[in-house]
């Protein structure tokens, strides 16, 4: 008897939905096989459309787990799922809404090697409810190499977006170079910073030097080859081992590298992550060792010794209250010896932390030495940046921030909303209905607006653009050029920071002629990787073959040789903007970067927002810490650049 | 009454409260809504408007659920139709929401039909959002809301279109704006996350009024003379036909598209074509999935920036046209 009333409502259902998209669509709806990559705030909202909608074939990849935070508009999610994976959740939940629907989850990174270019040829239609831009980047790379339909969305507060895009026809996810995050130079960060954000990238930097993957690229101690305190007195801070310039370092073998960056790691182990010593060093003597260097304060006022200000300061604490009916616990601004307890017993906590880590993977018998990751819902490690940022702040008389604004800005949060999502989900599957009538002229780009625009519109669909055809990754041949410095770039650096950093390879093969230069087998190339590429044989006009077999994505670069970069640069990508090294990347809003001719279009409709990404968005400055990863991590950079999207990538979902 | 925030909703609400700001969140809270017609638009509002923390939520629907249901109410399994099968008591719609209900917004659940309500019922709420009403049930609640300073909204989805229409009275509410050059920081004072990212740039809340007609104003604007006399700019094709499909519920006639209807309506020719209204008639049925969605995503932050006073309402049409994909916002009044 249920099997009949079952099958009977189903017929109903089918009824209702064919009367609405009509017969035929309907039955392509019911033979689609789609994939929807996410299951977070766009994902829940899609797949239930999809289910409503008849859609019974699914198969959902999302390698996170639920969170509280997550609860608010991740529907499908309920209290009691915390930290079950999103994509298991999600399925089972949709499922009730029509048990017929066969939805097949993955709990897993969608670039796993797994799901291959035959594996996407199965679909259909590929959904993309992503989160950040490398698995993006990913998605369409696969896409297009399977020749499969692509439906591509993104939300940022009350913002939202959803394309098409499909092989040949229309712009693909990459056709248009999406602009680098904005980008604070080194030595504001280590010398002279003038706003909360340099204290803040500062704080987080020396997570990274204390507890996690230590490098030069997170430097924060005082930079005296500063060339705006060129001339100073020579003594100035070259006492100070720490106080290398950046740029030199990059350029210098890997050895010297290392050696001053474990400096401070090696100072901190030897003084036995010590807190009135660490304080003393960080807040007092590395301070006065920038005071030194005086030209860098004839224009700026100059920074104030912590233990100055302790003695100058009456305030002790301005603590009115742990919450109150107007703002919340984490919105109080704390004083400035609240600040310094606070880092003190952070600091003590994660080294005791990090020793138990190390003592777990000693125990384990792991080669890898254990680090810290920093997350900002890792309440200790937000602690220790507001705490560390603040300090800085008071030194450089910046005015002090509170712990809930420094966690929009140290992670980057672009809040997401329940209503938004829904909106965008509700566009993706109209676009997908479309598809499978094979109606690519009438599939449209949507762009969802604040406010209506001068022909009133709030929801503005607009024609989508033709291929670029000089796309460096849907062009017939694909090509690009990028600048260098081939003296100092290293093949390692090459392939970390350009292939796989800024052109979204995953494992490459790099030729020159017949000579296989960087190979993707483990191993089989590495004693290249700390060779310049001028040793290699590259040099200035070189062009360099380069293979990813998994994304089946072919590029020929042509590399041209550059002494000097502006803004920390290390290279160039032609027709991309400056790259600087990952290191001090700024906050950023979702990047608008529609297409020229796209942004033409649109801005003759409207003012509406361009490129903006699913749910809260979040701007990775270091790359070392994801949202979802625990908080310790056995990693190696080998590791750190296969590990997920989220890791590597500069926009990751809260 | 003030209450401090908890931990648990600090932590809950963590985003939203960074998008929009802790009073918008605290008045969202104190938010009495009633909602009447659990479609699937009136589901995807209820949703949505319980996801953000309100206070309340009154259910009001008193129809059975149908199969038609089905397509669009993501809250109703096949079971709840299994029960009808077998002679089990008829399930009530909102039946089947309470169980998605996780968070600490009380639920409650009224059976009755709205057109058995007095005027006073309405009194209760801070606003009265009714889903899939016929026009002079919209008319008559929205009058009654008037009666009592209750902010009123309506809307439905028709196939692949959808609107809402408005009356949030004389509504009082804070924007962020973008703060003159010279203006000192408000440091420490963040409201949003917006306003902490981007120290440059910063916003500061300032404070604005928007007036609102009732619908038997909006559906009296004269649109003949109007548009003759440029006194107004045409509204988008949909609100048309709109007007049309209530001229057929006000004279009980079928849904055709004929020049007559038009006249009847005071629908000037040149701003809707009958093709696109027949095209309309006829898609007139069971609720789509992603539209519902669309609508109710619309719908429920015009809800929600009602009752947190935070952000510009779209004042006071807004019209999902599945035509063309696009959404309007307008105004229709003089
Ligand atoms: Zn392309």
């Amino acid at each position: 008897m249920a099997t009949t009333s079952s099958s009977n409502h189903g017929a109903d259902r089918s009824a209702a939905v064919s009367r609405i998209v009509g017969d035929d669509v309907y039955a392509r709806i019911k033979a689609a096989k789609v994939l929807m990559v996410g299951a977070g705030g766009i994902g829940c909202e899609l797949l239930k459309n999809l289910v409503l909608s008849g859609f019974v074939n699914v198969v959902v990849v999302d390698l996170d787990t639920i969170e509280v935070s997550n609860l608010n508009r991740q529907f499908l999610f309920q209290r009691q799922h915390v930290g079950l994976p999103k994509a298991q959740v999600a399925a089972d939940s949709a499922r009730r809404f029509n048990p017929q629907a066969n939805i097949v989850f993955h709990h897993a990174n969608i670039k796993n090697k797994e799901f291959s270019q035959e594996w996407f040829g199965q679909f259909d239609l590929v959904l993309n409810a992503l989160d950040n831009v490398s698995a993006r980047n990913h998605v369409n790379r696969m896409c297009l190499a399977a020749d499969v339909p692509l439906v591509e969305s993104g939300t940022a507060g009350y913002l939202g977006q959803v394309t098409v895009i499909k092989k040949g026809a229309t712009e693909c996810f990459e056709c248009t170079p999406k602009p680098p995050p904005k980008q604070h130079p080194v030595c504001t960060i280590r010398n002279t910073p003038s706003l909360p954000i340099h204290c803040i990238v500062w704080g987080k930097f020396l997570f990274n030097q204390l507890f996690g993957l230590a490098d030069d690229e997170n430097n924060i101690s005082p930079n005296t080859a500063d060339p705006e305190a060129a001339g100073d007195n020579a003594d100035a801070g070259r006492q100070d081992v720490d106080g290398r310039d950046a740029n030199a370092e990059l350029s210098s073998a890997d050895s010297a590298t290392n050696n001053n960056v474990q400096s401070l790691r090696a100072w901190a182990i030897e003084h036995q992550y010590h807190a009135d010593e660490t304080v003393q060093k960080l807040f007092v003597n590395d301070v006065k060792t920038l005071l030194r260097m005086d030209k860098l304060w004839r224009e700026r006022r100059p920074p104030v010794p912590l233990d100055t200000l302790l003695e100058q300061s009456t305030d002790g604490t301005n603590d009115d209250g742990p919450a109150s009916s107007t703002r919340l616990k984490d919105q109080r601004v704390w004083g400035l010896k609240e600040c310094t307890d606070v880092f003190r017993s952070s600091l003590s906590r994660l080294a005791q932390r990090l020793s138990e880590e190390q003592a777990k993977a000693a125990a384990s018998g792991s080669s890898e030495a254990a680090i810290l990751s920093w997350d900002k819902d890792d309440d200790l490690a937000m602690d220790f940046v507001t705490a560390a940022a603040n300090l800085r702040m008071s030194v450089f008389s910046i005015p002090n921030m509170c712990r809930f604004d420094a966690k929009s800005m140290a992670g980057n949060i672009i809040p997401a909303i329940a209503t938004t999502n829904a909106i965008v989900a509700g566009l993706i599957v109209l676009e997908a209905m479309k598809i499978l009538r094979d109606q690519f002229s009438i599939c449209r780009m949507t762009f969802l607006a604040r406010k209506p625009n001068s022909r009133m519109k709030v929801l503005l669909p607009t024609e989508l653009s033709k291929p670029n055809p000089n796309c460096h990754v849907c062009a017939a041949k694909p090509r690009v050029t990028v600048h260098v410095n081939t003296n100092t770039m290293t093949l390692g650096q090459f392939d970390e920071v350009v292939l796989k950093g800024r052109l979204g390879m995953i494992a490459p093969d790099m030729m020159e002629g017949n000579r296989i230069l960087l190979s993707s087998e483990p191993g089989e190339t590495d004693i290249n990787n700390p060779k310049a590429l001028s040793s290699l044989g590259i040099v200035h006009d070189t062009s360099v073959f380069v293979e990813d077999f998994h994304q089946s994505y072919e590029l020929t670069i042509r590399v041209l040789h550059r002494e000097a970069f502006e803004a920390d640069a290390q290279f160039v990508v032609e027709g991309q903007g400056s790259v600087p090294p990952p290191a001090a990347q700024a906050p950023a809003a979702p990047a608008p970067t529609p297409s020229a001719d796209r942004k033409r279009k649109a801005e003759d409709d409207s003012d509406a927002p361009a490129v903006v990404d699913d749910d809260d968005i979040v701007l990775m400055d270091d790359g070392s810490a994801s949202d979802h990863q625990p908080a310790a991590a056995h990693v190696n950079k080998k590791h750190r650049l296969e590990t997920p999207a989220d890791d590597e990538d500069d926009i990751v979902f809260e | 009454m003030a209450v401090a925030f908890t931990d648990d909703e600090a932590q809950l609400y963590d985003r939203q409260i960074r998008l929009w700001g802790l009073d918008a969140q605290k008045r969202m809270r104190s938010a009495r809504v009633l909602l009447a017609g659990l479609t699937g638009l009136g589901v995807e509002v209820a949703k949505n408007i319980v996801l953000a923390g309100i206070k309340s939520i009154t259910l009001l629907d008193g129809a059975v659920t149908t199969d038609a249901d089905l397509t669009a109410q993501f809250y109703l399994g096949v079971e709840s139709l299994g029960l009808n099968v077998s002679h089990s008591p008829k399930t009530r719609r909102q039946k089947r929401l309470l169980v998605h209900n996780a968070f600490m917004v009380a639920v409650v659940v009224d059976e009755e039909n709205l057109e058995s309500k007095q005027d006073s019922f309405f009194s209760q709420f801070d606003i009265v959002c009714l889903v899939g009403a016929p026009l002079n049930t919209m008319i008559s609640v929205n009058d009654a809301c008037r009666k009592y300073c209750v902010k009123f909204i309506a809307g439905s989805v028709y196939g692949l279109s959808g609107f809402l229409f408005q009356d949030l009275l004389e509504h009082d509410y804070v924007e962020d704006v973008v703060r003159a050059p010279g203006e000192p920081p408000q440091v420490g004072k963040h409201e949003t996350a917006q306003q902490a990212l981007d120290a440059a740039n910063e916003t500061t809340a300032s404070q604005f009024h928007s007036s609102f007609t009732p619908l038997s104003a909006a559906l009296s604007v004269a649109w003949s003379d109007a548009i003759a006399a440029k006194r107004i700019k045409p509204a988008p094709k949909l609100w048309f036909a709109l007007l049309a499909l209530w001229q057929t519920q006000r004279q009980n006639i079928e849904l055709q598209a004929t020049s007559d209807l038009l006249a009847s309506a005071g629908i000037p020719s040149s701003v809707l074509p009958l093709d696109y209204l027949s095209a309309f008639f006829q898609s007139i049925g069971p609720e789509m999935s992603p539209v519902s969605a669309i609508v109710g995503g619309v719908y429920a932050q015009e809800v929600l920036k009602a009752v947190s006073g935070k952000d510009a309402p779209l004042n006071n049409v807004f019209l999902f046209d599945g035509t063309d994909g696009a959404g309007y916002a307008t105004r229709v009044s003089l």
